[in-house]
């Protein structure tokens, strides 16, 4: 059996997904720029796929720049209002949560001189409103906050914190990264008034390469790199047509089902957790109490006295396919950021896993995924206990 | 005029009776090297190869040639015909163009001669070539003690006059030492002290132990990366690997924590003389220095050899880890040995491993185990692969 349960570092391709693109390589391969009519079909087809992400995200007062993806979309939102005189003067926010394409432009604006501040996070890893609010101030140029975290699935109250940072300084200029949330969770930005929203293809079924970042009106955003003028003067290069079909074709499979999805990938959490906890002791679910703040397609656990590493060598020889952590930091040795900054101990983190799921999967394979689980962590126990 | 690589052999030149021998496997060597650079006219005579540059550039030759054991000089000369004048016009020419490359201020002439039916002894040659050399440059003043350039003059059926010489690596001839086991792990040291034994005309296999799952695919992969970088100057090298990892199961699970590290050190060297037995080679090496971990105090390899009849080959048992690294980086392994996946022994570590194992006790411990078993199914369980690298791809 092959089991494919990482989808929050990358999905497989939908079928229907590589059936649209393809045929758009034939049809639309115009540069949407050219004033003849190969090129205006594809400038309309693309005008149309933008206009469906903005509706996918209840965008009603926003536009769209198409990017490269996750972390392209991510850099633009901040470097692109952020001139050199802001970033010897004004004060910047992120989490300690956030995706590595967030942290580190924070990083490097520090790196620059700039203040840059971190909000913590309590240890339900939910961001410190507490915390938050003293931090704000008029003087505050931009925070970054992500809607649902790759390595834990809790869901952030970016409304509640919108909210909060308007009121204290109306001017802060406020960006989601909703990577790990658009087409998986509601995203309405009718509600939650964000000036910046990161999405991707990838996460979906959508090609990679391909992202947007949805902007709020009036917002001005300044290229971080220069060209043909591309998308409105703010990211120049050809369009790239395919991916944005694709992305496109990706968001409308998705969007519709969202809460009936949901409620599946609830029940087969629930299963999960079940059949795990029956089977092994030494769990720590990493989890938030209340189900309003927890996506349930991301399954964070930890298991005393395994090396979680080993745990997914073994897993993968038995077609089995998790992560420990986020994939990007998994191949490197050391903690993840995420679980230091909810506190866990270091044994916690050793042993922590990631599976990350959508509504698709079976009970068979829950059976499967956690009969192997227990078979290797026993096998390993009896090794590491000495 | 013809340019010409000369090579020179120290070692081999002084094998008696048997020079013929290291020779031939010098020039098989020098062949493996050159061939693939569409290079095939060399030739030997009188201990030395030559290899006739036609219209090839010398560089990517001699980059070459510095990867071959048992060369020890080598130098790019002009051949030339046995005539005192065009003897000392080439000599001149040559001279400009080191003094060009080098900014020598000094210089000496030194003539060997083997043709001695030449009308002038070596010593009369290097004065009349020096002199017309003096009198046509200006600027340099001849030194015969420490020059800063030297200019060699050499008469034999031709004439060869060259400037520089470039150091090979020294050694013997591969093959012509008989086969040892390289125990290799994905450290510093292992490549190391399997490179230096391989200079004494060694030929290497190696073997490698881990215990994947704990130990990950990237570092079976950065062993073989090892072998490969070590075979552009070893030749191919065969590579066994084994999957330690029941064995070291059944030492975590019966035998004292603190003897695991020796306990498992000891299956590694019985498991590397039957490999070696089985491939024909007559020793094994390894990469341990005295006192670097708990495993290879003088106590640890007292215990540990007992374990062997053939000879255990430690090449850098006296060296510190500096110098061991300067050697790692000059034969290009030290930049992949650094990787960080963890090898066969880190996940297994004691805590606190035993630092002065006495053989009584280790060998009681070892009767917890079914060794023989171990041994039998372990080496059923060998994976091999020759392991080389494409000359070109690394030349380029």
């Amino acid at each position: 059996m092959k089991l494919y349960l990482d989808i929050a570092s990358t999905t497989e391709i939908h079928q229907e997904v590589i059936n649209s693109m393809n045929e758009s390589y034939h049809l639309f391969y115009g540069n949407p720029s050219s004033v003849h009519s190969v090129g205006y079909e594809a400038n309309k087809r693309i005008e149309s796929a933008r206009a469906t992400l903005l509706k996918s995200a209840n965008a009603k007062n926003h536009y769209l720049i198409f990017t490269s993806g996750g972390t392209e979309s991510n850099n633009l939102a901040v470097l692109g209002v952020t001139n050199r005189h802001q970033k010897q003067t004004s004060h910047f926010l992120c989490s300690e949560i956030e995706h590595p394409s967030v942290i580190r432009v924070y990083d490097h604006l520090k790196h620059e001189k700039a203040d840059v501040s971190y909000i913590p996070v309590t240890k339900q890893g939910v961001i410190d409103l507490k915390a938050l609010h003293d931090m704000v101030s008029s003087n505050t140029h931009i925070i970054s906050v992500m809607h649902v975290n790759n390595e834990t699935g809790i869901v952030q109250p970016v409304k509640e914190i919108i909210d909060l940072v308007k009121k204290k300084s109306p001017k802060t200029l406020v960006h989601v990264d909703g990577v790990q949330a658009f087409g998986k969770i509601n995203v309405d930005l009718v509600n939650v008034n964000a000036d910046f929203y990161s999405i991707s293809a990838h996460k979906i079924g959508g090609p990679r390469g391909v992202g947007a970042l949805i902007v709020k009106n009036g917002v001005n955003l300044s290229p971080i790199m220069w060209g043909g003028g591309q998308e409105n003067n703010v990211r120049s290069g050809t369009e790239n047509t395919p991916g944005i079909i694709g992305f496109e074709k990706a968001t409308l499979l998705r969007i519709n089902n969202t809460a009936e999805h949901l409620v599946k990938i609830w029940e087969i959490r629930k299963e999960l957790i079940e059949h795990i906890m029956s089977r092994l002791e030494g769990i720590t679910m990493i989890e938030h109490d209340l189900s309003d703040y927890q996506f349930p397609g991301i399954l964070t656990i930890s298991i005393d006295n395994v090396k979680s590493e080993v745990i997914l060598r073994m897993l993968s020889d038995n077609g089995i396919y998790i992560s420990a952590g986020s994939a990007c930091s998994s191949r490197k040795t050391t903690a993840s950021h995420v679980l230091k900054a909810m506190k866990l101990n270091n044994a916690v983190m050793d042993g922590a896993l990631r599976i990350s799921f959508n509504e698709t999967m079976t009970y068979d394979q829950i059976t499967y995924f956690v009969q192997s689980l227990e078979q290797h962590v026993n096998q390993m126990r009896r090794m590491m206990k000495r | 005029m013809e340019k010409m690589i000369i090579i020179r052999s120290g070692e081999t030149m002084l094998k008696g009776k048997n020079r013929r021998f290291f020779e031939e496997k010098l020039m098989k060597s020098v062949r493996r090297v050159l061939k693939p650079l569409g290079c095939d006219t060399f030739f030997l005579r009188h201990n030395r190869i030559y290899v006739p540059l036609s219209k090839q550039d010398e560089e990517p030759l001699i980059n070459a040639l510095m990867r071959v054991f048992g060369i020890d000089l080598i130098s790019i000369a002009s051949k030339i015909p046995v005539d005192m004048d065009i003897i000392k016009t080439t000599a001149l020419d040559e001279l400009l163009k080191a003094v060009k490359s080098t900014g020598a201020k000094t210089f000496k002439v030194q003539t060997k001669r083997t043709d001695k039916s030449f009308p002038m002894n070596s010593q009369e040659i290097s004065y009349h070539v020096g002199g017309y050399l003096l009198n046509h440059t200006e600027a340099l003043t001849v030194d015969v003690h420490h020059p800063d350039l030297t200019l060699y003059v050499e008469i034999k059926e031709d004439a060869y006059v060259f400037s520089d010489r470039v150091r090979g690596l020294g050694g013997l001839p591969r093959e012509t030492n008989g086969k040892a086991m390289l125990l290799l792990s994905g450290g510093i040291d292992s490549p190391v002290a399997g490179w230096l034994v391989a200079k004494r005309g060694v030929e290497v296999k190696a073997v490698h132990f881990h215990s994947y799952p704990y130990t990950s695919q990237e570092a079976l992969d950065k062993v073989k990366n090892l072998a490969k970088t070590m075979s552009r100057y070893c030749g191919p090298i065969q590579l066994f690997s084994i999957n330690l990892l029941l064995f070291q199961q059944a030492v975590a699970e019966k035998c004292p924590e603190d003897e695991g590290t020796i306990l498992v050190r000891r299956m590694m060297t019985r498991l590397g003389e039957a490999l070696a037995l089985q491939h024909g080679c007559d020793a094994l090496i390894t990469g341990e220095s005295l006192g670097q971990v708990a495993s290879q105090t003088i106590q640890s390899l007292r215990v540990t050899n007992e374990t062997v009849d053939i000879p255990i080959f430690r090449p850098l048992i006296a060296m510190d880890k500096y110098q061991i690294i300067d050697i790692a980086r000059q034969i290009d392994t030290y930049e992949t040995s650094i990787l960080p996946f963890e090898d066969c022994c880190t996940v297994f570590l004691p805590r606190r491993p035993v630092t002065k194992p006495k053989l009584d006790s280790i060998t009681k411990s070892e009767t917890f185990i079914d060794l023989e078993h171990f041994t039998a199914s372990l080496l059923d369980s060998v994976e091999v692969e020759w392991i080389k690298e494409p000359l070109i791809e690394f030349l380029n």
